[in-house]
């Protein structure tokens, strides 16, 4: 692969969290790339580390508790100039350009995530003064473009109406709005459709590959959704308990899941036309900071051996970009 | 409690000891505690992953045989709808625009607001590729609802009988199959395509 081609590289990224009930592994050792222009799908349950390792890529990891305490993410900039974003100051400089401004993300709740007393305009375009240096007039005719943009109708009377005025599909749509303002190179979205119905959830997936088209901008999206990632995504990183289990381009995956809990997952989503009851995975996701020994899916696990439950497997490699962390391939 | 799949001792648990799926289990327990006929259940799983849907609409399923439940179960994901469902009824702007047995609503769609969601269904497979159609626009201001058929604005087959005259909602020969459009006998509208 061209290293000219990578914007983002994730190399062995532990972010901890340091609690009273013990040390809370919430990501260890993950591992993904994230190509020019490309879409990388990030797969697993609640509580898997699939927002915390968003949060490590924009520094946003809450302190004192949190913590990055391991590995590293290089970010190659427009100049080619790489960064290690897990090294810089959280509140620096060159943080506080990256953020918002290169590295764009649309959270998971737009209900919280939009300030209440701010008029959505004016939450555009203070992000778009922070980064694009535009007069207060250039900003607020960039912030209506915006909203046109995301298909928000009558944009020039929206921009001055305040989060609770606007429906939950909206509020997404501000979101979305807010962070393509400054042209990103890489916009992260954690779980930004699960929100909204079949028919908008659509439009705003045709959106994001729109400009993705259009800007040349790659996308980092989190979901529990396997239709979205078949939809959107180019690879796929599917996530348990703080570590990437499986890892391939996207066909693949569909084609060829090799890991269980990636089984499991495409085995449980209801499919039209086929009424059979749904498989379900037993259990429920163990807690971090009290992982078992072993493989943390083997109490879960159909096929678990006996080597699953005293040892964590390695990753091993499947060919084709295809990488699983399961004793039953190694 | 055992009934939903939790257990005796976490009786005297807050619900933030509890995860998603734990919850929408107390939910459950707590609907049936004064053993109705009749669960309204508005949106169960939205909030919930696949792994946990798949465990709470087999729950589901499972009280409703063992206690002989009857559901109204409002969700705007297809494929749940679809699974669960014996009789789908798809809303738009607060009218009802099409009801009818849930095979027979997937196959053969006879309002074109039904057409266009179930072409907005993501393709269960990367390689499928058939052709995801967005529905253009938004839905109208339900306190200025544009006149006729609410629909009419983003339904391509409109004609200028839509803008005037408001379809209502009829039921189609003798069947159990009843939908609100002026051209629901004319129009020949597409079926969901089963992936495989």
């Amino acid at each position: 692969m061209n290293n000219d081609n990578i914007l983002l590289t994730c190399s062995g990224l532990r972010t901890y969290f340091y609690t009273d009930d013990g040390v809370v592994k919430a990501v260890d050792d993950v591992n993904f790339t994230i190509e020019r222009g490309k879409t990388l799908g990030i797969v697993g349950e609640s509580g898997c580390g699939k927002s915390v390792t968003s949060h490590s890529i924009m520094q946003l990891v809450p302190k004192p508790h949190g913590k990055i305490s391991g590995g590293e993410i290089i970010y190659r900039g427009h100049d080619g100039e790489e960064v290690n974003i897990a090294d810089l100051d959280p509140f620096g400089p060159k943080m506080r350009q990256i953020r918002g401004n290169e590295i764009a993300m649309i959270f998971q709740e737009p209900m919280t995530s939009l300030n209440p007393v701010y008029s959505i305009g004016d939450q555009i375009i203070e992000s778009i003064r922070l980064h694009q240096k535009l007069n207060k007039k250039d900003a607020k005719a960039r912030a209506i473009e915006m909203l046109k943009l995301v298909g928000i109708p009558a944009a020039e009377l929206r921009v001055n109406e305040y989060p609770h005025q606007l429906s939950g599909g909206m509020r997404q749509r501000v979101m979305i709005a807010m962070a393509l303002s400054c042209n990103p190179k890489l916009l992260i979205a954690d779980e930004p459709t699960t929100a909204l119905d079949v028919t908008i959830e659509a439009q705003i997936l045709e959106l994001m590959v729109d400009l993705q088209k259009k800007l040349g901008m790659s996308i980092m999206i989190i979901t529990h959704d396997l239709g979205v990632v078949g939809e959107l995504a180019d690879d796929v990183a599917v996530m348990y308990a703080g570590k990437v289990v499986e890892n391939a381009a996207v066909v693949d995956l569909f084609d060829r899941p090799l890991h269980p809990y990636t089984q499991g997952l495409l085995n449980s989503r209801p499919v039209i036309g086929n009424k059979k009851r749904l498989f379900s995975i037993p259990g429920n996701v163990p807690h971090l900071a009290h992982l078992p020994k072993g493989c943390p899916f083997a109490a879960r696990c159909a096929n678990a051996k006996d080597i699953c439950l005293s040892e964590e497997p390695a990753v091993v490699d499947a060919g084709q970009g295809h990488s699983v962390r399961c004793w039953l391939h190694a | 409690m055992e009934l939903v799949g939790l257990n005796a001792w976490q009786f005297n648990q807050y619900p933030h000891e509890f995860s998603g799926g734990q919850r929408q289990r107390v939910g459950i327990a707590r609907a049936l505690a004064l053993n109705p006929d009749l669960i309204i259940c508005d949106e169960p799983v939205s909030a919930l992953d696949v792994s946990v849907q798949a465990q709470i609409l087999n729950l589901l399923e499972d009280l409703q045989k063992k206690l002989n439940l009857t559901y109204l179960f409002i969700a705007h994901d297809l494929s749940v709808v679809e699974h669960i469902s014996d009789r789908v009824m798809v809303m738009y702007l607060g009218k009802i625009v099409e009801i009818a047995k849930s095979e027979e609503l997937y196959e053969q769609p006879l309002h074109p607001y039904t057409e266009a969601l179930l072409k907005a269904i993501p393709a269960s497979h990367p390689k499928n590729t058939r052709k995801r159609e967005t529905l253009p626009g938004n839905l109208p201001d339900p306190s200025n609802p544009p006149g006729g058929c609410n629909f009419h604005l983003r339904c391509k087959y409109s004609t200028d009988l839509c803008a005037k005259e408001e379809p209502l909602l009829k039921e189609l020969n003798g069947s159990d199959h009843s939908v609100a459009c002026h051209y629901a006998e004319t129009l020949s509208l597409d079926g969901f395509e089963s992936s495989f």
